[in-house]
């Protein structure tokens, strides 16, 4: 065994089993034995450190395997000094990778377009094959979950050996390589195997990502790892296969020749050999077309100019006057397609949770899998369909939640042995519908929120001076103060709080709100709701003066017809509106923004009260004209970004109206 | 007289990139041209939307099916009273590489193919009038057009900068 091995077996090293230590010390003296030199030294202390492991504990046990991981990568970068022909590569994970940077050139001979699609498509296949890994971690015997994860990596094979990306290629080929047996029943599934084919996929989106940058002839920077992933599958491949070591041709589903130059021929090839693992992707993956977004985005404009070209002929005088039922009857017709074509065209632009999803159950696979934690991932709902605009938005949130949840919600594996609890946590990650909106729920079994740690904090931060009357709800709530989290001794104690005000503020964003439910020692969920699109706003129609804006509904919190006696002024000048027995200040819009034929007398128009906390205030207009829903539109480029003003959207008569911005507005009052 | 000959000479060298055809129209009594290659399309009046603390050139919004554009009165820009909506008025979108704006102009004229002969250097009259959004004066048919570098006009960096212009000028003049 040398010293790649060697490392390899040291990463997949399970702690907690003890004979695999066993052979593992084995193979580490024999190791040792052959070694020369500072090499041999370097072995010894290897040696010892794991001799001294005998009356270990688990934890222990696992900080002395990153020991050795670092003693070995001495140990290697000696031997690369000392032995000069070979050429030891540093395995990942434990080990820093070495910063070396390898470039490979996009060929020339396709274009921009056929690298584009490519891409696409790969990429599809590694998210593919990433979530039967994913799958296939739990479900080991599922020959179908089994043929996705080969299917992925041959057409990833395939087609990129088809425009000649050899790095690709190769990653791809080997993997497939690794897997091959596994899938024909020789060998069965390691978590070695899966966690290879993970970093064959991380490495080939990696490259992929980078391809996008860069057109046709140029060059890509091969991303760090490259080669020692190459090695690592490799000598994963002989380790496992002693006795076909070079005997690529026992593996019957990959063309032994890598340097094939007719791609298209080997995959016609090896798809007649395996016609179950090509003719499935039709049965699995949904028929969809690919459609560029500004194509889209232009339907759905063209769509809402049809919404409102067929109001304004249904409101023409010659119909309203019902002289001519004929008429009237084929118009509300139209009408009624051109709504149900409205609706269709709002659907286009959502898409199933199933990509975020599983993003996040491979994170909280990696993070369980580094903090030595035993976690039960489980999704529900990922094909509620969201916007495609919120796919992203959603995602941060989600991670930052899961993270907290491995990190410092779950207990250790002792930890909840001790307390009684199944090893195996739970993190559960629920998507729903709920009264039109939609929401996300991720839940875990581990310790939950200390009451007491965050009272004590919040009292320490001089955020409350007592925490007796407020309910658990509230107590909640504070967590999600900025600054209240970072604190040590919360993370530590407690263990929650990581950035959750981060998670508060893309909640936000997404204009939803987020709830916490917790029971000490029996786990906590975070559920968060928010609208199915960020396109559509409900708004009111507020007129100041012959000019009409609308008001986002979720800013307003009532509107009020003042009378004399709830209005105060200081100083003759600013005003305050007595709001059940809560001083506001007024802002008048129609001075903010200059509107000379307004209503000016306080009593004759309408205060709505808008905003949260500090920033509540009482926003004077001259009157509340009706609800509306209106897609949400940037003004243009040629204005960048006017304050009080979140964009435009075109109203029913096909004018622009403008959408305001009530942060916006007060920071422009209070900047007066 | 020797100077004037060599700037002359200087000139016909340069104004190739400028000839071509011009649409033009009229601010007031004057006649100006941008290169049709800019024009999307011209647009009779319809309603504007005033956008509030935007400078005061900023006319408002109008909504170009389905899309929002900002519309620029260009007597406002430089210099000249706002513009009057009547029957005449219209609204030629511009659309640049960078961005798409209307620009409101008192009267649409004609499309004329400006030779480079016809094109001469806009004169200097000082700092009272601003004469860099010219590309220089065209003289066809004894008429002189006064030829725009519209992307100039449109991307200048005082109508990127609202916020900055709302926060000195608007409330300097209120």
């Amino acid at each position: 065994m040398d010293l790649n091995h060697l490392a390899i077996s040291l990463i997949e090293l399970d702690p907690e089993n003890i004979s695999d230590l066993d052979v593992f010390k084995k193979s580490l003296v024999l190791a040792q034995k052959k070694a020369r030199g500072k090499v041999k030294d370097i072995l010894g202390q290897a040696c010892a450190e794991i001799e001294s492991w005998s009356g270990y504990d688990l934890e222990s046990r696992r900080a002395g395997i990153v020991r050795l991981g670092e003693l070995l990568e001495q140990a290697m970068e000696f031997g690369v000094e000392n032995s000069s022909g070979a050429k030891p590569k540093n395995p990942k994970a434990v080990l820093p990778e070495k910063m070396k940077s390898l470039k490979f050139t996009l060929s020339d001979e396709f274009d921009a377009d056929l690298l584009n699609e490519f891409i696409v498509e790969s990429m599809e296949c590694s998210n593919m094959a990433e979530s039967a890994i994913l799958d296939w971690e739990k479900d080991p015997n599922n020959q179908e979950l089994l043929n996705t994860i080969f299917r992925g990596f041959h057409t990833i094979k395939g087609t990129s050996s088809f425009i000649n990306l050899d790095c690709v290629k190769d990653v791809a080929h080997k993997a497939e390589s690794m897997l091959v047996r596994v899938r024909d029943g020789q060998e069965s599934f390691t978590r070695g195997h899966a966690d290879l084919s993970l970093k064959s996929l991380d490495m080939t989106k990696s490259i992929l990502e980078r391809m996008k940058t860069s057109g046709p002839g140029q060059q890509i920077e091969l991303p760090l790892g490259y080669e020692e992933l190459l090695d690592a599958l490799k000598n994963f491949i002989s380790g496992t296969r002693d006795s076909h070591v070079n005997d690529p041709s026992s593996e019957p589903a990959v063309k032994p020749e890598p340097r094939e130059k007719l791609a298209r021929k080997d995959e016609e090839a090896s798809a007649d050999q395996f016609p179950a693992a090509s003719s499935a992707p039709d049965q699995i993956v949904e028929s969809t077309v690919r459609v560029k977004i500004d194509r889209l985005d232009k339907l759905l404009d063209t769509v809402g100019e049809l919404v409102i070209a067929q109001t304004m002929v249904g409101q023409d005088e010659l119909i309203v006057s019902g002289k001519h039922r004929e008429l009237s009857k084929k118009i509300s017709h139209a009408g009624k397609i051109v709504r149900e074509l409205q609706d269709l065209s709002m659907i286009l632009r959502m898409v199933p949770l199933k990509g975020t999803f599983q993003k996040m159950a491979r994170l909280a696979r990696d993070l369980s899998q580094k903090n030595g934690k035993r976690v039960n991932f489980t999704a529900e709902g990922e094909d509620i369909e969201i916007d495609r605009n919120m796919v992203d938005m959603v995602a941060d949130p989600l991670i930052h939640l899961i993270r907290n949840a491995v990190d410092h919600g779950i207990e250790t594996p002792e930890e909840r042995r001790r307390l009684g609890k199944s090893e195996d946590a739970l993190i559960c990650l629920t998507a729903g519908h709920v009264e039109g909106s939609i929401m996300l729920t991720v839940w875990d079994d581990g310790r939950g929120l200390s009451r007491q740690k965050i009272v004590d904090k919040a009292i320490s931060r001089g955020l409350i001076d007592s925490a007796e009357r407020m309910t658990d709800q509230e107590v909640w709530q504070m967590i999600f103060q900025p600054g209240f989290s970072t604190a040590e001794q919360v993370t530590e104690v407690s263990g929650r709080g990581v950035g959750l005000d981060v998670v508060c503020q893309a909640v936000d964003a997404l204009r939803g709100r987020i709830e916490v439910q917790s029971s000490e020692g029996q786990g906590c969920a975070f559920i968060m709701r928010m609208p199915l699109t960020m396109a559509i706003t409900d708004g009111m129609v507020v007129r100041v003066g012959s000019q009409r804006y609308i008001l986002p509904i979720a800013n307003i919190q009532k509107a009020v017809r003042p009378v004399e006696t709830d209005i105060h002024t200081v100083n003759q000048r600013a005003e305050m509106l007595d709001f059940r027995g809560e001083l506001l200040p007024v802002f008048r819009l129609h001075r903010l923004f200059d509107i000379t034929d307004a209503q000016t007398e306080l009593t004759l128009g309408l205060l709505v009260v808008i905003g949260e906390g500090q920033q509540r205030c009482a926003l004077f207009v001259d009157d509340l004209l009706s609800q509306t829903q209106v897609v949400t539109k940037l003004l243009g480029k040629g204005i960048d970004k006017v304050q009080g003003v979140a964009g435009g959207a075109i109203m029913s008569d096909g004018t622009v109206g403008l959408i305001l911005d009530t942060a916006g507005i007060v920071n422009i009052a209070r900047s007066d | 007289m020797k100077n004037a000959s060599a700037v002359n000479k200087n000139q016909s060298e340069r104004v190739d990139s400028r000839a071509g055809k011009y649409l033009t129209f009229f601010l007031s009594s004057e006649e100006y041209g941008v290169e049709i290659l800019k024009v999307q399309e011209i647009i009779g009046r319809m309603p504007i939307t005033p956008v509030p603390l935007t400078s005061k050139y900023i006319r408002g919004v109008i909504n170009l099916r389905g899309k929002i554009h900002p519309i620029m009165d260009l007597k406002v820009k430089f210099g000249m009273e706002q513009t009057i909506i009547t029957e005449e008025t219209c609204i030629i979108v511009i659309n640049t590489s960078s961005l798409m704006m209307g620009i409101l102009v008192d009267k649409v004229s004609e499309v004329v193919n400006v030779m480079s002969g016809d094109i001469e250097d806009t004169p200097s009259f000082g700092a009272d009038v601003e004469t860099e959004y010219l590309l220089g004066v065209g003289k066809t048919g004894g008429r002189i057009r006064l030829l725009l570098d519209i992307e100039k006009v449109i991307t200048a960096s005082d109508v990127i900068n609202l916020k900055k212009a709302t926060c000195g000028e608007n409330e300097a003049e209120i």
